[in-house]
């Protein structure tokens, strides 16, 4: 007897519907699984055979045959247990089951009957409501994941024995829901503050900007200046993620199976790749491709601390999704494209041995040294950020200090005021913050005054800036207008924007 | 900063300035000697077609054009080799009268120099500073061997047998009167120390972002100027 059973599977961030087929038939007993299966898949027999075994339905003793449609494109994963050892059940006649044809079954069997979790539920879900699904029966630990999409039913499943019992309807299972406003409303929980920072107005305020107009960030500064201590806490001044947002960064944790809580992701990703991360593990991809650092940091932070220590050719690869905010990935079989609008954030020691240009220690580095060091950062990468800053480490009188520092939350609704400026600004040029603008969209929207024009023209000649910077400085000084709820730039504004510019004129 | 004051005020008071056309405190004898149309000689250590360093190719041409002089005992084929710098230092020290010290480490080319011109039997002045600092360590032992301390331009013109006179000399004060008024808080409040944006932002509790735009400012006008600490400091010449 011919059974069909539906369930997910994954092509880069999207679901999409697999038909599994189970033909039980009489012949030599034994099994067989067409439509391109992976080895984890092809193992299911022997899970599937003994869970069913175990959880006490007899086995049928007859020729099994599973189709996988469409048969055409490569599967991968354990997630077909489930949905197979049903197939086989419904087949035998153990199971009778109406609206087959509207629920989708996505686990991993263990031996003993038990569900186990999978990774990549939220965006199979999603596309299950899409095509019209609208019951999805997933393991117990994923429930609170698939429950986030709207108007779905989520079945949670222990077992195999129970799944049996709740689809014959001897035992009801209540079905998962999340609240979703509620966990939207304890969401700015974070556990760094940068009132916990004293001193540093400098860095705090370029942080401000940064998040402001979403521009990258490349900090420079001796060992154990506050670089790293400054970039943790720059999520707790970013705007709040939206549903949306929320939904597209949680659908790619999923598939990474990193998500912990195992429901919405609501605070903004904060991802810091260690330098020995090689390009793969950064932009995305493998034997079977995962997102990248750079796809887990979308609409979040990616900060790379030590930058000159990455491999080069590592930082090299990140040009083109910095640019496109999205990575594609090809393969002979496929291409995939993992989104990944993130912020770049970087910090550096400004020479091998840390401590050029700064007063408590001696450099001994020669200044060939400096520039090769310098130079294993190509130009057009350090093109890409906007802001460059020099941090100095704090004196020790300003740390006593009492002095009542700035709040992440004050900071942060000034950051919202500007995010909202161009928002609205820039509504039908599908850009959302000055750190996309393109050439042409500058030119309409960074104007500068005669004055500004006169010091911006001073300060290439007696301050070296180099060509390079002009555009970067017009983004800031934009960025710095909405901060100060101006409609034009104004001389003051391209003078602060100047000094974010701090390569340009000392090392480059 | 003192390389600068005592080039222009010794160029003015009709001295020619030698040096040795490296980077550095030689850079800025040259190039202060030719802001005040003063003139200036230059000693290389390497054949004419060869400059060394490149950076200051430019400075090269401009002595020549501003009625400078460049010395090279070497035939122009002969390029740059690190033992003839060292050489060349007792041409810079034998056709002077007299040498300033204005920086030295403790073991550098200056301190040969030095002692060149203690042997040509020529005047050694020594400009004073920190000895905390690697730079001052060279003057203050060329100061304990007997150099000449000198605190400024008029010292050595007077130690020559010359008649001083000051030309045009600024003091912070009277800089002060000229700075536009939104500028001055910040400008007097670097005259005590040397300061970055940060820490006079929290002395005169001005917000950051207007203490960075007004510096810039400033620095573009040359009332200020960044020091290699990435600190501000006020320019008094």
């Amino acid at each position: 007897m011919l059974s069909i059973i539906r369930s997910m599977a994954l092509n880069g961030v999207d679901g999409y519907l697999i038909n599994v087929q189970v033909d039980v038939s009489g012949g030599l007993p034994g099994w067989e699984i067409v439509g391109l299966p992976d080895t984890a898949i092809k193992e299911s027999k022997e899970r599937i055979r003994i869970a069913i075994r175990n959880s006490g339905i007899e086995f049928p003793s007859r020729k099994i045959t599973v189709n996988l449609a469409p048969a055409n494109t490569k599967k991968e994963g354990s997630f077909l247990d489930l949905p197979i050892a049903i197939g086989v059940l419904q087949a035998i006649g153990v199971l009778d089951i109406d609206d087959i044809d509207t629920t989708v079954f996505i686990g991993e069997l263990s031996l003993d009957g038990v569900i186990n979790k999978v990774n990549g539920i939220l965006p199979r879900c999603i596309e299950a409501k899409k095509l019209g699904i609208n019951r999805v029966i997933v393991p117990k630990e994923n429930a609170k994941e698939a429950a986030i999409v709207k108007d779905l039913e989520v079945i949670p499943v222990r077992n195999l024995l129970e799944t049996v019992y709740f689809l014959n309807g001897t035992k009801k299972i209540e079905k998962e829901i999340v609240d979703i406003e509620k966990i939207f409303s304890h969401k700015n929980k974070y556990k760094y503050d940068f009132s916990e920072i004293k001193g540093q107005g400098n860095i705090k305020r370029a942080l401000e900007i940064a998040a402001a107009g979403a521009h990258n960030c490349l900090m420079v500064g001796s060992p154990g200046s506050g670089k790293t201590m400054m970039a943790r806490r720059l999520p707790t001044i970013l705007p709040d993620l939206t549903f949306e947002e929320a939904l597209e960064v949680t659908k790619i944790h999923s598939i990474s199976g990193i998500l912990d809580n195992n429901s919405i992701i609501t605070q903004r990703p904060f991802r810091a790749p260690h330098h020995t991360v090689s390009s793969v593990a950064l932009i995305g991809g493998g034997k079977i491709p995962k997102p990248g650092e750079i796809s887990l940091a979308h609409y979040g932070i990616l900060f790379l601390d030590e930058l000159t220590e990455f491999n080069k050719h590592t930082l090299e690869v990140l040009r083109v999704p910095l640019e496109d905010r999205k990575v594609s990935i090809s393969r002979v079989n496929a291409t995939l494209t993992y989104p990944c609008n993130f912020m770049l954030i970087a910090s550096m020691n400004p020479c091998p041995c840390g401590y050029y240009g700064t007063k408590e220690k001696k450099c001994n580095c020669s200044e060939k040294q400096i520039k090769t060091y310098m130079g294993k950062i190509s130009g057009p990468l350090l093109d890409r950020f906007d802001i460059q800053i020099e941090v100095k480490p704090v004196d020790f009188d300003k740390i006593k200090s009492n002095k009542k520092e700035e709040k992440s939350s004050d900071i942060k609704k000034r950051v919202d005021k500007a995010r909202k400026i161009q928002y609205e600004r820039y509504k039908q040029y599908n850009v959302f913050s000055n750190s996309e603008l393109t050439p042409k969209l500058i030119e309409e929207f960074c104007i500068l005054d005669e004055k500004s024009k006169n010091l911006l023209e001073m300060s290439y000649e007696k301050l070296g800036l180099s060509a390079r910077a002009y555009s970067k400085i017009l983004k800031v000084s934009r960025t710095i207008a909405d901060l100060d709820g101006k409609t034009n730039i104004e001389v003051k504004h391209v003078a602060e924007a100047i000094q974010y510019r701090n390569l340009d004129r000392k090392y480059f | 900063m003192q390389a600068k004051v005592f080039a222009s005020q010794l160029c003015l008071n009709g001295l020619n300035i030698v040096s040795g056309l490296a980077k550095g405190i030689d850079s800025i004898a040259h190039k202060s000697t030719i802001e005040q149309k003063g003139k200036t000689i230059a000693v290389l250590g390497s054949g004419f077609h060869y400059i060394y360093p490149k950076e200051n190719e430019k400075l090269f041409y401009e002595i020549l054009e501003k009625d400078g002089l460049i010395i090279s005992e070497y035939s122009p084929s002969v390029g740059v080799k690190s033992s003839n710098f060292p050489e060349r230092n007792r041409i810079i020290s034998g056709i002077s009268m007299g040498v300033l010290v204005v920086e030295a480490a403790y073991r550098s080319g200056t301190s040969i120099t030095a002692n060149y011109a203690k042997n040509q039997g020529r005047k050694l002045y020594a400009i004073p500073s920190n000895i905390g600092n690697n730079k001052g360590v060279g003057t203050a032992r060329l100061i304990f061997n007997g150099a000449k301390i000198v605190i400024n331009p008029k010292q050595i013109i007077e130690d020559l047998d010359m008649e001083y006179k000051q030309y045009k000399k600024q003091k912070v004060e009277e800089n002060c009167i000229k700075i536009p008024e939104k500028f001055k808080k910040i400008y007097t409040s670097l005259k005590d120390a040397e300061m970055s944006s940060d820490e006079i932002s929290v002395k005169l509790d001005i917000p950051i972002y207007d203490v960075n735009a007004q510096l810039i400012l400033m620095e573009l006008e040359g009332y200020v100027s960044k020091n290699e600490n990435g600190e501000y400091k006020i320019n008094n010449v």
